[in-house]
């Protein structure tokens, strides 16, 4: 929407677009054209797939860009593990599945040394972990122990054992769902372990149309066996070095410091954004500016990004531990705190 | 807001007050007008600041309060005010908290206008509170009646717990569950000791609900951790029934409270693991809940908590008084107002300098005193400041040394006008430097303006010039300024930060303000003039213009003679040798010499000689003539007896003590210019304040025993018969009474005034004889107006011939001529008419100053009238060309009507100037408003421009409480509003393309300026506003 508006740039700005060139004309344009380009196929692969879901969409196709992992947080049966899955396919490359139980240990997911067939030597199996895109569905029902050892692993993108380290391949990207609503049998994932994720996003319910679309099978999961992959790790991986390579005026760090500042000061926060969720922020920022064809970040890309960026990293004082209050919370200190502008 | 009501004052406003009643005994007196109007603006400006605060309360509303929903008494929580502010002028205001049944506020912070307020507030009573008041206090832009309002907000329960404390509940300890969640049972079965033996270690410190496992971790190779958090083997039940039985521990304070008991017992519960089970006594199974974290235990202590006593009846004294000093408001003063308050200083000092002439050497002391004080108070005023030794050292000693001066100077001063004119205020101008040293905060700061207010109201007593009124106005002016800059706070930091999203805002304030400062200084210079409109002109000065020579006065040697201001005598019978000599110097009016030449008019000037303090016109006589021979008046040769001042009773002199009814009319003579040793006074002086000799005359006039100098100052004291038209009327005819009057020693005492000069002509007689009315007066007025229809006044008229008569050459030949002859004319026919008569020469009342109430005699202003002797009134002046009104009709003016008179006269007098000084002001306010918008736009850039027209454009789709207003939020609430619009995907991408250009001008590295795009931006938004207006 923000990228250049074709028709007043065919007809009369074909100066100016000339003239203002700069990096643009200098081989940076079919680059950022390319993360755009990337990123718009990747959103419309989803979308054939996940009725109505656009934003949410965006969202994690930015938290690829942007190297972080997302969580998928709402109530059963809203397209949760589809979005996930298709997330994955759409990237090609690997693909790892968990399903999140309560007698998941860390090695059924990093994997574990096994004896070897002649008995004498232990050799590695790798886990599920070693993929591409992992989808762990169903993250609090996994104990703590297995939580921690996941996002651990996660955030170093290596997996140690026995003293060998094993790189997980890139890039890699963890999605992971939960279900705010369920808490038999759950375990709430501590402060420490949201703040490992980039995002947070909430897909809702579908429209009365889009249900039509996943009920007649024109959309849904009927639909996922038939998304190809449109992209290569290699090329994702490409996007992601361009991304953090996209331009941030002090002005805007400014601005997201001071939102961070504001959910500090908030009265029903008991702790506000870490810095990680500042940078985490950044980072997404860079990456819609990137998927939106521009090569530096404005306000709006932050305005738009708190909410998911931020929300789960704000401990409300009376909340009830989903990531609702986070955000009406992060959206109150967005109003409050005025963006930089010309 | 529920209900506004002032509070209390400010620090320092009391001197305000007391500097107020000082000025009230400094009008009562001087008498002075300007001293009360003053007083009356002072009022009105205090009334009209009070009320500001009043409406600055109403602007502000309280939206709603953010607060925790769990609290511990004592503990300080965070609480968040949400306030719009809807004044764009943004007096400081304060907020205060409290809870509905509290008195005490539980925090008093300062609101910064619109948005949210964090405040730190510990709640004194367990409970749950679910209503705070909020108080909003201003004491609006003058700062000095602090008002305030309070607000009723609901909030979400806060649920107020005691502090846990005192020994635990009794609790229904099971152990139904004994529930084992451990994933391995031999952990399990090691319990809960941790140490090397079992190879079980805590995890990290303080976390005693995992431990490590080291031998199995050891052989998997891998950490395994064994959880023990779950081992719940026990539950709680405490019950609550039971808990609100118990009667309250014998209501020793010491002992903790059951509902501090609860939270204790609940916690303790919590912390060893137990499910903790809370049964509220209801017989169903609702009746029991989990306790399942702190925050639940602190609910249920705060529900169970007693409730906070009843509101007991506030004493009413505490309720109802204002309280002096109030307010926590920061008591630092910006440079701003300091510099304001020096500015009120100066004025006031160079008021009162400007009233004594005092040196310059002086004016230049006081106000580099006045400098330094600034100086010191801003370097020093800070809090923690200390001033360097030698600083007080300099200070004292400066202050010591300026009081020995005056006290030396002060030693030679016998008399009161002395004292009033010199030490007295040379003390009051070193009390305002040396005070100007100690305004650091604002109490003191107040003070010191209260202080120079009084130095105002006693230089305004005392100065008698006509710029009185501009001072005021320029002092008045900065101590608004000051008051308002005292009472400010910092500039507000969200004007500050909002930068370009608050600029057209700013703009729209400035007017507002302007606007409304216009308003409100006329509605205070209204309420004013309609007070003063009922205050009646005081009667006159009371004493403090007390009689003083001029040092430089002329001793006349002979005694009772008339001295000429050169202190040359002039003889009786001295009749000149008909020239123009010893004329055209001030004071040399031929009237004021012992013979007066009708035939000769002085050249005056316009420079005034005389100013006189009175409520009232009326004609300050010099002299009385009674012989006339024709041409020449001369003075009866009796120069009574001479009487020392300072106060000498006047007698009454032939015809003046007719018995009627007198009432008091006090003037002071403020001497201008050198002036003979008349000394002059409304008719029938009665007291007169001198000092020095006076002769008392038998023919009314006083003669000095020494030239009145310029600076000479006396007050006199008449007894004026209150005369009008009908009391003159029913007189009757004096000519016909006098016939029938037979008292021979009266007819006798009269006879002079009685008789016509041997040359008086046949035809004047006749003349007098024809226009001869029923009355006296109507006889007057029929020869008034026979004068006036038929001679010329003409200050330039032929001189007669000699040996001609004057008032018969004047009358039937010339035609023409000036105040002497038609006065003579006057009194000749008069005495044809057996009307006694004589011609009194002195000054006309002048032209009226309506702010100092002075009446400013000019040079020009001497003159010749008529009295005639009325039998029940006694010696009654006419004038025929004058126009001065009988004692009787003058009605008592009041001050208000005096200004407003004065403003429509000096309106009228100068219409021309008036409009070219108002064309001349709007031209620079417009030439003002165009360079500062010159300077906006060079400072905002060409793009910074387009941004704000682009943010308004925004603002009128935005959302009050919405996300904020991002470029391309607004292209995409541009491109969707309303109907009317095209609509559709071109006008949306036209829009995000202005959007886009507009941030890429500071976000974008690679951005730079171009024409081209500038020009297709400002259309596309020229466009949009087109459309927004449509």
């Amino acid at each position: 929407m923000d990228t250049l508006p074709p028709p007043l740039a065919a007809a009369s700005l074909r100066s100016a677009g000339a003239s203002n060139g700069g990096p643009r004309t200098r081989g940076a344009p079919d680059k950022s054209a390319g993360v755009a380009a990337l990123g718009a196929r990747l959103v419309g692969a989803l979308d054939s797939v996940l009725a109505g879901k656009q934003a949410t969409t965006e969202i994690a196709v930015e938290t690829l860009f942007a190297g972080g992992h997302l969580l998928i947080e709402d109530v059963p049966g809203v397209g949760k593990t589809l979005l996930a899955q298709s997330l994955a396919r759409a990237v090609g490359g690997t693909f790892g599945r968990i399903q999140g139980t309560s007698d998941l240990l860390p090695g059924d997911i990093t994997g574990s040394l096994f004896p070897t067939a002649d008995g004498h030597a232990m050799a590695f199996r790798r886990g599920p972990v070693f993929a591409n895109v992992v989808v762990f569905d169903e993250l609090n029902r996994a104990t703590p122990r297995t939580q921690s050892a996941l996002l651990e692993v996660a955030e170093e993108s290596t997996v140690t054992i026995d003293g060998v380290s094993h790189r997980l391949p890139a890039p890699f990207m963890l999605v992971a769902t939960q279900n705010p609503i369920e808490i038999a049998g759950t375990y709430g994932l501590g402060e420490g372990a949201l703040d490992r994720f980039a995002a947070v996003v909430a897909p809702g319910r579908a429209t009365a149309e889009h249900e039509l679309d996943v009920l007649t099978g024109r959309r849904g999961r009927a639909m996922l066996s038939a998304i190809e992959p449109v992209t290569s790790p290699e090329e994702i991986e490409r996007a992601v070095r361009w991304v953090a390579g996209v331009h941030v005026t002090d002005d805007v760090a400014a601005y997201v410091v001071a939102l961070l500042a504001a959910t500090r000061d908030h009265p029903r926060v008991r702790l506000g954004a870490s810095t990680r969720g500042g940078v985490a922020l950044i980072g997404l920022a860079r990456a819609r500016a990137a998927r939106r064809g521009r090569t530096y970040v404005v306000p709006d890309d932050v305005v738009a990004l708190a909410g998911p960026v931020l929300g789960h990293r704000v401990l409300v004082r009376d909340g009830t531990g989903a990531t609702t209050a986070g955000r009406e919370v992060v959206a109150e200190c967005l109003a409050a705190s005025p963006p930089p502008a010309v | 807001m529920e209900r506004r009501r002032p509070i209390g004052f400010s620090p320092g406003s009391a001197a305000f007050a007391a500097a107020w009643v000082v000025g009230l005994g400094i009008a009562r007196l001087t008498g002075s007008p300007a001293v009360v109007l003053l007083l009356v603006a002072a009022a009105a400006t205090f009334a009209g600041s009070a009320i500001g605060a009043w409406f600055r309360l109403r602007r502000v509303v309280v939206d709603r309060i953010v607060a925790p929903t769990v609290a511990t008494v004592g503990e300080d929580v965070p609480v968040s005010i949400i306030l719009s502010d809807r004044d764009v002028v943004a007096a400081p205001v304060a907020l205060t908290i409290s809870t509905p049944h509290g008195a005490a506020p539980l925090a008093r912070v300062d609101g910064a206008g619109a948005g949210a307020v964090t405040a730190s507030i510990a709640f004194p009573a367990a409970g749950v509170v679910d209503e705070l008041v909020v108080g909003v206090e201003s004491a609006g832009a003058a700062g000095l009646l602090w008002w305030r309002g309070r607000a009723r907000i609901a909030v979400e329960p806060i649920h107020v717990a005691p502090v846990a404390a005192g020994g635990l509940l009794p609790v229904e300890a099971s152990a139904r569950r004994a529930h084992d969640r451990l994933d391995r049972g031999h952990a399990a079965r090691r319990g809960p000791t941790l140490g090397d033996l079992d190879g079980i270690r805590q995890w990290r410190d303080g976390d005693p609900d995992h431990a490590v496992h080291w031998p199995s971790t050891m052989r998997a190779g891998e950490l395994i951790v064994r959880d023990r958090s779950v081992t719940t083997d026990r539950r709680w039940i405490v019950r609550l029934d039971r808990l609100r039985r118990r009667p309250s521990a014998d209501g020793a304070p010491a002992q903790p409270s059951p509902a501090a008991r609860l939270r204790q017992t609940l916690e303790e519960g919590l912390r060893r693991g137990h499910d903790v089970i809370v049964d509220d006594g209801s017989s169903d199974a609702g009746g029991r809940h989990v306790v399942r974290s702190a925050d639940d235990a602190a609910r249920w202590s705060a529900l169970c908590a007693e409730a906070p006593p009843p509101p007991g009846p506030r004493p009413a004294l505490h309720r109802r008084t204002l309280r002096l000093g109030h307010g926590d408001e920061p008591q630092t003063v910006s440079a701003r107002a300091r510099w304001l308050t020096a500015g009120a200083a100066f004025a006031a000092i160079g008021m009162l300098t400007g009233a004594l002439t005092a040196a310059m050497t002086s004016y230049a002391l006081a106000a580099a005193g006045i400098v330094a004080g600034v100086l010191v108070s801003v370097r020093y005023g800070a809090a923690g400041r200390v001033r360097p030794v030698w600083l007080r050292v300099v200070i004292g000693g400066a202050a010591l040394t300026a009081l020995v001066l005056i006290a030396a100077d002060a030693q030679g001063v016998d008399g009161l006008l002395r004292a009033l004119r010199g030490p007295l205020p040379d003390l009051l101008i070193a009390l305002v430097v040396i005070h100007g040293f100690e305004a650091t905060d604002r109490r003191t700061v107040r003070v010191h303006l209260a202080i120079s207010s009084v130095v105002v109201a006693y230089a305004t007593g005392l100065r008698i010039d006509d710029r009185v009124a501009w001072w005021l106005v320029a002092w008045g002016a900065l101590v608004v300024a000051a008051t308002r800059a005292t009472a400010g706070t910092a500039r507000r930091s969200a004007d500050r930060a909002g930068g370009a999203r608050t600029r057209p805002s700013a703009v729209a304030a400035g007017r507002w303000k302007a606007a409304r400062l216009t308003a409100s200084s006329a509605a205070v210079a209204a309420a004013t003039v309609a007070v003063l409109g009922l205050v009646p002109i005081p009667d006159g000065p009371a004493n403090l213009g007390l009689p003083a020579l001029a040092d430089d006065a002329l001793a006349v040697d002979s005694p009772g003679a008339l001295a000429g201001p050169d202190g040359s005598i002039s003889r009786p019978g001295d009749r000149g040798d008909g020239t123009r000599g010893a004329l055209g110097q001030v004071g040399g009016y031929p009237g004021f010499s012992e013979t007066l030449d009708t035939s000769i008019r002085g050249d005056l000037g316009d420079e005034v000689v005389l100013r006189v303090k009175a409520p009232e016109p009326a004609f300050w006589r010099g002299q009385t003539f009674s012989d006339f021979d024709g041409r020449f008046w001369t003075v009866s040769p009796d120069r009574g007896r001479p009487q020392a001042g300072p106060t000498i009773e006047v007698p009454p002199t032939l015809g003046d003590d007719m018995g009627a009814p007198t009432s008091r009319f006090v003037q002071t003579f403020h001497v201008e210019a050198d002036l003979p040793n008349v000394v002059f006074a409304a008719s029938r002086p009665a007291v007169l304040m001198f000092e020095g000799t006076v002769h008392t005359r038998p023919d009314g006039a006083l003669r000095a025993g020494s030239t009145l100098g310029a600076g000479s100052v006396y007050t006199v004291v008449s007894r004026r018969v209150e005369v009008t038209a009908d009391s003159l009327r029913a007189q009757g005819d004096v000519g016909e009474w006098f016939a029938q009057f037979d008292d021979p020693q009266s007819i006798a005492a009269l006879a002079p005034y009685l008789a016509l000069p041997a040359s008086t002509t046949e035809r004047t007689v006749a003349l007098a004889g024809r226009l001869r009315a029923a009355t006296t007066y109507d006889t007057i007025l029929a020869y008034e107006g026979w004068l006036a229809a038929n001679t010329v006044y003409d200050i330039d008229a032929p001189v007669p011939a000699d040996g001609t008569d004057a008032v018969d050459d004047y009358l039937f030949t010339a035609r023409r001529g000036f105040c002497e002859q038609i006065a003579s004319s006057l009194v000749v026919m008069l005495r044809s008419q057996g009307v006694p008569a004589r011609l009194a020469s002195g000054y006309l009342p002048g032209e009226r100053d309506r702010v100092s109430g002075v009446w400013q005699v000019r040079a020009r202003d001497a003159h010749a009238w008529v009295e005639v002797w009325f039998p029940g009134s006694g010696w009654q002046p006419f004038d025929p060309t004058a126009e001065v009104p009988l004692s009787g009709d003058v009605e008592q003016g009041t001050i208000g009507g005096d200004l407003v008179a004065a403003a429509i006269s000096t309106i009228a007098g100068r219409l021309a100037e008036g409009a070219v000084a108002g064309a001349a002001l709007l031209v620079g306010y417009a030439l003002l408003r165009q360079a500062l918008t010159i300077r906006r736009r060079r400072a905002r850039g060409r793009w910074g421009l387009l941004q704000d027209r682009f943010t308004t454009l925004g603002s009128a789709v935005g959302e009050p409480a919405g996300p904020p207003l991002t470029n391309p939020l607004i292209a995409r609430r541009l491109a969707l509003a309303g109907p009317g619009r095209d609509g559709g995907g071109q006008r949306g991408d036209d829009v995000a393309f202005v959007a886009t250009a507009l941030d890429r001008v500071r976000f974008d590295p690679a951005w730079t300026d171009d024409d081209a795009e500038y020009g297709i931006v400002r259309d596309e938004i020229v466009r949009l506003e087109r459309s927004a207006r449509a």
